[in-house]
């Protein structure tokens, strides 16, 4: 049943996240939908689930761009790896932990896709301005998806009966 | 169990390093996937938002309304297109007969698409994929236009859809041409306005886009059309790309660079045409 809501979840996150808009104010930012989705297994489920769905959502998204395939992916498994390990000294259960830990992560995605970039780019993709704007303006829609997506995967898998959070 | 968590630890440093390296044929297909599975659903919310939005004009039978409107769109762009390339084939032939007599300019065989998705999944790119793909003949590199100008090209194709680089994208690198004196430059996409109208179903406004390179030399004036030079394999010569809105001195002092206006409406594309080849139909 975990894996029946995992891919609901990243095939829907992934649908949406390339169906709405960017945000041309906030440096073309598009909710961070799949991070969100990682995020939630990271904190709830096991090591090893965390780090499959982080790698699904990161290969997911970089098929929706022209990231080479792997570059997102790698960036989501550091961070489930990281929060599994910390999780336990997290208030987990608390949304306002979740919203904090999605604006960091969606943030630091950002700048950790645009250094690569530049690594691969003979000359810069955007201007720094520009990935500044766009690492505060994810750091904005991750802190209002994260919670939204938790709460939704929560509900979800607590309504099926699967309670999560123990698996280790 | 330290042993163990060596070899996960060894086992995804190598998936990791297998994955950031595949053949590009490979992460093509797996590209490629991904996209084909989502298209359809891309497809459907964009056509039912798309109805949604001109709903109030969709009385009587809406399906057959909205199907001839469809079809006269598409008749009625691609007539105006061949205006457009009558137009500049009359303008160039009357330069080339001045010049050695050079045939006339061909026209285009071209593929009507529609768009079935905005933006790329992560707003890193501008990019609009299209619901035609590798099986009608569409190849990576393609023009991709509408009547009023260039829209980008073609990127990523697959079997049944491809994504299109729009010409405002950042990283959209193409040699142009004034229309006047016919000097050259280097048009760069300029991204998007900062301010400017986004919704669903609307793409970002584009900023206006940048010519480098153009000869100090030259008086060229405000609102003077620029167009593809055909340099450099991909766009025919002769497409509308925009207008000059202002032209200054670049920071080298050696060249002027110049702002041009988009000609296509990129924040409302719903229909666009993909240009196969140069040969007459």
């Amino acid at each position: 049943m975990t894996a029946a809501i995992m891919i609901v979840f990243l095939l829907g996150g992934a649908l949406l996240q390339s169906l709405i808009p960017a945000a041309a104010g906030l440096g073309l930012s598009k909710p961070p939908i799949l991070l969100a989705v990682a995020l939630y297994f990271a904190l709830v489920h096991s090591r090893g689930m965390a780090v499959i769905v982080a790698v699904l959502a990161g290969i997911i998204q970089d098929s929706m761009s022209l990231f080479p395939v792997g570059t997102s992916a790698l960036c989501f498994v550091v961070f489930a790896l990281v929060i599994a390990e910390w999780r336990e000294t997290l208030f987990r259960d608390s949304l306002f932990t979740v919203a904090i830990l999605g604006a960091v992560l969606s943030a630091l995605t950002t700048l950790a896709l645009a250094l690569i970039l530049s690594l691969n780019a003979a000359e810069a993709i955007a201007p720094n301005w520009w990935v500044a704007l766009k690492m505060g303006g994810n750091a904005v829609l991750g802190l209002a998806t994260a919670p939204l997506v938790w709460w939704l995967a929560s509900s979800l898998e607590h309504h099926v009966g699967l309670t999560g959070g123990e698996e280790r | 169990m330290r042993d163990r968590n060596y070899l996960l630890w060894v086992a995804l440093a190598t998936f990791f390093l297998v994955l950031l390296n595949l053949p590009s044929s490979v992460s093509s297909s797996l590209r490629g996937f991904f996209r084909e599975s989502m298209a359809s659903y891309q497809g459907a919310v964009t056509r039912t938002l798309s109805r949604f939005q001109r709903g109030p004009a969709l009385a009587g039978n809406p399906e057959e309304v909205a199907r001839d409107r469809d079809r006269l769109t598409l008749e009625v762009a691609a007539l105006r297109l061949r205006v457009r390339e009558q137009e500049v084939a009359l303008r160039e032939n009357v330069e080339l007969r001045n010049l050695l007599g050079y045939r006339a300019r061909l026209a285009f065989k071209t593929v009507a698409c529609e768009v079935i998705a905005r933006d790329d999944g992560s707003g890193w790119w501008q990019i609009l994929r299209l619901d035609k793909g590798r099986e009608d003949g569409i190849l990576e590199g393609m023009p991709v236009i509408t009547p009023e100008g260039v829209v980008g090209r073609t990127i990523e194709v697959s079997s049944q859809t491809c994504d299109v680089l729009l010409i405002s994208d950042r990283s959209f690198k193409t040699s142009v041409r004034f229309e006047q004196d016919g000097s050259y430059g280097i048009l760069h996409g300029g991204g998007v306005s900062l301010n400017g109208v986004h919704g669903v179903g609307v793409l970002c406004l584009p900023s206006l886009y940048r010519v480098d390179y153009v000869r100090k030399d030259l008086e060229i004036k405000t609102g003077e059309w620029v167009m593809t030079s055909g340099l450099g394999g991909v766009f025919p010569a002769g497409l509308m790309v925009g207008r000059v809105v202002r032209m200054r001195p670049d920071e080298s002092g050696l060249y002027q660079q110049a702002e041009i206006a988009p000609a296509a409406d990129l924040a409302r594309l719903q229909r666009v045409l993909v240009i196969m080849s140069e040969d007459r139909r």
